[in-house]
């Protein structure tokens, strides 16, 4: 038996229990009882306090490893995108946490890229339902390995050689056994943007969202190339940060829209939105003497 | 700062000495002979002015009320600006965690 405490500020109490039971549940760990607490803290909001005992199920042993890798994930878990819960949660449990968030952002990032193609086969619904089809997941499985591979501070830097072998090996795969045009653009777009990716604070223990370092060059921009792009994946948000050189001074921009349709609308043409700003802040500030 | 010392016939510019952070800057008469847009360009010029950027955060916010909504665009700002820093900052931890293929520091 053992015991699992959790205490999280200004979440909402029902998700906490869901999310901490589902984890338990995929760590093959049953809970005996469990007791919340919602203490108030004034102008804070409140202290979600959640203590469960647990077990493991009947003829399975639990790895002190294993509780290290739950403690993380109860952590995590409160900052993920609903999207990703429902990938690594419910459809895949196998996939885990980190693999399922890669893959939802990657997704979220190529939508801008993919939808200049074509906005309606390249919708941000269909990329993420495309990219996780039963048919494909092991396929989108393989590319987020691949990135973990690439960015495991516990391994050297990956040779370019290595790396260009490990693409070739799943592009070899996809094309072998993925049929479907779209899916074959979008996995292949996958390594790209994998083969693109600078840093990663994937493997931070204590991130709030999933943040990429990109080469600007996974654009595809044919106008003035940004010196680099940063994007941001988090619980319902998906944020991009546009610079022109190394050292720049802008803004933040936050887009709620209304609605899902113009929410949609928003997330096709949020990159060009932000590369806009930026050009325009571009050409103010070079204006400005540095001081 | 560091002003560029072009001291050619036709440019000249003096800082005074005894002011730190000048807001007067004095320039030579011949100078003025260009004109002031050529002054304007002579400076833009002569400085590496910071570039420009912009951060654009698409929230979905859809169908929540305005105390919900307000917390989740708290909560956006906060893990956006936190990874920002993961990736710039050099300390302990993100040089333990972050494997690093642009092989340079980022100031931003």
């Amino acid at each position: 038996m053992a015991i699992c405490s959790l205490s999280l500020t200004e979440s909402s109490s029902i998700s906490i229990t869901e999310n901490a039971a589902r984890l338990l549940f995929l760590h093959n760990l049953d809970v005996v009882n469990a007791h919340l607490d919602l203490i108030e803290d004034g102008d804070n909001g409140s202290v979600t306090m959640l203590r469960m005992h647990v077990s493991p199920v009947e003829g399975t042993t639990v790895s002190d490893e294993t509780f290290q890798v739950l403690v993380r994930e109860l952590k995590r878990c409160k900052w993920l995108d609903t999207a990703t819960q429902d990938l690594v949660f419910d459809r895949y449990p196998w996939l885990g946490v980190k693999r399922g968030e890669i893959i939802t952002a990657i997704g979220s990032f190529m939508h801008p890229i993919m939808a200049k193609e074509n906005s309606l086969v390249y919708s941000k619904a269909h990329i993420l339902e495309t990219i996780t089809k039963e048919r494909y997941i092991e396929h989108a499985a393989g590319i987020a390995d691949l990135f973990l591979e690439r960015f495991n501070p516990a391994s050297e830097l990956m040779p370019d050689e290595d790396f260009n072998a490990r693409c070739n090996e799943l592009k070899k795969a996809i094309d072998a056994e993925v049929e479907d045009a779209t899916a074959l653009a979008l996995l292949h777009k996958m390594i790209e943007v994998v083969a693109h990716t600078l840093k990663t604070n994937i493997f931070m223990e204590d991130r709030y969202s999933l943040g990429l370092r990109l080469d600007p060059k996974i654009m595809g921009e044919d106008r003035e190339l940004p010196f680099g792009i940063v994007f941001a994946h988090g619980r319902k948000f998906n944020a991009y940060h546009v610079r022109f050189r190394d050292i720049s001074r802008g803004g933040l921009r936050l887009v709620t829209p209304p609605t899902s349709e113009q929410m949609a609308l928003e997330s096709a043409h949020q990159y060009d939105e932000c590369y806009g700003l930026a050009f325009a802040q571009q050409l103010k500030n070079k204006d400005i003497p540095g001081e | 700062m560091d002003w560029p010392s072009h001291n050619s016939s036709r440019t000249k510019i003096f800082q005074a000495s005894s002011i730190q952070n000048p807001l007067v800057r004095v320039v030579a008469p011949d100078f003025l002979l260009l004109g002031f847009p050529n002054l304007c360009c002579y400076l833009c010029s002569c400085h590496n002015a910071e570039g420009g950027s912009k951060a654009v955060c698409l929230i979905d916010a859809v169908d929540l009320g305005a105390g919900a909504k307000n917390f989740v665009m708290r909560k956006s700002v906060k893990a956006f600006t936190d990874t920002i820093l993961d990736l710039i900052v050099d300390t302990e931890e993100t040089r333990d965690r972050i494997v690093d293929y642009y092989g340079k520091k980022e100031i931003l």
